[in-house]
């Protein structure tokens, strides 16, 4: 793709243990295009948030990446620590699981909001608290000029992550990577922080990677989707297809283990046997120990992840059982 | 006959006064709840963080003594129950941090076998053993798993060993907790199905919190919906998931996101706007009124009680239209 804002190529992430190496994310390859929101779906272990960190310079001091991560042209994965932090809270800007352990409780949330533009836009203290304030009322943080003035324990769950995402946004970056953000929320207010997230996005034109373990989430917020398992991408298509026509027997297998709301009651809801697999990389296929339609060849040689032009555009899956019928 | 029943249940901590002179105060948690629940049913109980679902989960088992109402056993007042300890064989609770609920210096053999010294102190060592082999299968465990401890096992298997240590003194009645909150999405399907199964094998009669309403509705005989301490709506299964009457249900119903792109792209930007009000500092009227699209004067001012809106269906609200 030639309008990608970003463009992973072969990314791996490694973490050296006592017993060993082991590999978290093997051999990713992804594509944002400018606005798009893009979820990355996987169960534990699957590495989703490994991705987000190695991006960011944020692996455990046991961890390395490989491969290229170009973001505007640069290789993020090759820049120095100060390069790193100009691109950082700028261009790119990440939110967490949990916002109470990435605000500073002993600083007022304003001021933690105007530290970034001082730092990266070099606005005065009086202009950047005032552009604290407006993206807080943004947000729909009510009486934002005097919340500003609060700590983060003076706040909800719910404000706080919408605190996050009003840092998150106002150096205006030009991608945001989301690391399961509405996971610690209840689902009203799940539901609010995804308004908020997907309304930006729109207005703002900033791209969303949305690492997440709900298939429901990524059905509200995401416009294409990739599934992860053992580290590697299973399956990628537009949100749409995906949920349609799942193409690979893991994504398959998750769709059905979903309780639902809306569709006919089955007696028993679908299951995939055994446990997710963490990491490591295996000769064949990730998923084989847990699929039920796997070949002998799925043992031994690892299915590459192949175009699926006749299923469509922008689909991709690494399964010997899909692709090869029209 | 009834298994268990609850009568206008009232639950409450003790904080600290408001000043350093006054004393201690009860801060109510759980209002008014009443329900009947048969052998092999399941009691779906569902609301968001504080609606005291949990707090509700342990006083049925007296676990925390109730501060209003009643709690019947079979008939039987649970406060005049003698030697409720052992009696608890039959009641059993499983929580939702599986790893968590079990002694890591354990082996699991020893951890599902323990409930059998207070229930049946009778048992030889190796009749409880034994016994907690027997628990174990009935989780899909086998027996190479007795003499294994907890940090072996996966979040799924842990939660296996819970309800194997649950089902030993041969219960029937499990309190669920939360309890496939925390596992991944097909160990949760895995989870929800053995619950199944065993209640149909067994005819447990299952207490079921959850946040999650589809998962409830998966598992469900009826569906009871709370909001900040009390209940809401009431109703069986298919009826509730046809048509909530509560607009908090409905909110909620609303609120989940289903894997679906063409059902969830029309639902951005329907989410309610503010925060149900802090236990600390209930409403006076209705507990949903400050973020209720149909709320009225008389909701803030005046609590709905919880009445029967059409056959079988109960819900607080002053505005029910019938289904």
């Amino acid at each position: 793709m030639t309008d990608s804002l970003l463009s992973i190529r072969d990314l791996g992430v490694r973490f050296r243990l006592p017993q060993g190496e082991t590999m978290a994310v093997d051999g990713v390859s992804l594509d944002v295009a400018p606005g798009e929101v893009l979820g990355i779906v996987g169960e534990s272990g699957s590495g989703k948030s490994q991705i987000l960190y190695a991006m960011m310079g944020l692996l455990a001091a046991n961890g390395r990446a490989s491969g290229q991560v170009l973001f505007q042209g640069q290789n993020l994965l090759a820049l120095s620590p100060d390069r790193l932090d100009r691109v950082r809270g700028d261009a790119l800007s990440m939110i967490f699981q949990d916002p109470m352990t990435s605000l500073n409780p002993y600083m007022r949330v304003g001021d933690q909001l105007a530290e970034g533009l001082i730092v990266h836009k070099g606005l005065s203290k009086a202009e950047a608290r005032a552009e604290a304030v407006r993206m807080l009322d943004r947000v729909r943080i009510p009486d934002a000029a005097a919340r500003a003035r609060r700590f983060p324990h003076e706040f909800s769950g719910g404000m706080r992550q919408r605190v996050m995402i009003a840092m998150a946004l106002l150096a205006k970056p030009r991608l945001l990577l989301a690391d399961e953000p509405t996971t610690a929320l209840d689902v009203t207010i799940q539901a609010q922080v995804l308004d908020l997230m997907a309304e930006l996005a729109r207005e703002t034109g900033t791209a969303i990677i949305l690492v997440t373990h709900d298939l429901g989430v990524v059905a509200r917020l995401c416009d294409r989707v990739v599934v992860l398992y053992g580290g590697r991408v299973m399956e990628e298509a537009p949100a749409e297809v995906l949920f349609d026509a799942p193409a690979h027997p893991y994504t398959r297998g998750l769709l059905a283990a979903m309780p639902r709301l809306e569709t006919v009651l089955t007696p028993r809801l679908g299951t995939i046997p055994g446990t997710p697999r963490s990491g490591g990389s295996a000769k064949g296929c990730p998923f084989v120990d847990r699929c039920e339609v796997r070949l002998a060849a799925c043992t031994t040689d690892r299915p590459p992840l192949r175009d699926l032009t006749a299923l469509g555009p922008g689909r991709r899956a690494a399964c010997y059982l899909t692709g090869a019928a029209p | 006959m009834t298994l268990l029943e609850a009568r206008n249940l009232g639950v409450g901590y003790k904080v600290p006064g408001a000043s350093l002179l006054s004393g201690p105060r009860l801060l109510p948690i759980v209002h008014e709840v009443s329900f009947t629940l048969e052998p092999g049913r399941t009691l779906g109980v569902v609301g968001e963080s504080g609606c005291g679902k949990s707090t509700l989960g342990r006083a049925l088992l007296r676990l925390i003594a109730p501060t209003g109402g009643q709690v019947l056993w079979q008939g039987q007042d649970m406060a005049t129950i003698p030697d409720l300890r052992r009696r608890r064989s039959e009641m059993q609770i499983i929580f939702q941090d599986p790893v968590a609920a079990l002694d890591p210096r354990m082996t699991l053999a020893r951890i599902v076998s323990r409930p059998l010294a207070t229930f049946e102190p009778g048992l030889t060592r190796a009749e409880a053993r034994a016994r907690a082999i027997e628990a174990l299968g009935q989780v899909g465990l086998s027996a190479d798993f007795a003499d294994r401890y907890p940090h072996e096992l996966s979040g799924g298997q842990a939660q296996r060993v819970g309800i194997a240590r649950a089902l030993v003194g041969r219960p029937k009645l499990i309190i669920c907790d939360e309890p496939v909150s925390a596992l991944d999405v097909s160990i949760q399907a895995q989870v929800i199905n053995l619950l199944m199964d065993l209640q149909e094998r067994m005819g447990l009669a299952l207490v079921f919190i959850s946040h999650n309403l589809a998962v409830v509705r998966h598992i469900s005989h009826d569906v009871m919906v709370m909001c900040l301490g009390r209940v809401v709506e009431h109703a069986p299964r298919s009826a509730f998931y046809a048509k909530a009457l509560h607009p908090y249900s409905q909110a909620l119903m609303q609120a989940v996101p289903e894997p679906d792109p063409r059902r969830e792209k029309g639902r951005v930007g329907t989410a309610l706007a503010g925060e149900l009000p802090s236990v600390l500092s209930p409403p006076p009227g209705c507990v949903f009124a400050s973020r209720c699209p149909k709320a009225a004067d008389l909701c803030r001012s005046t609590r709905p009680v919880l009445r029967e809106v059409a056959p079988d269906r109960l819900a607080a609200c002053h505005f029910i239209e019938g289904p």
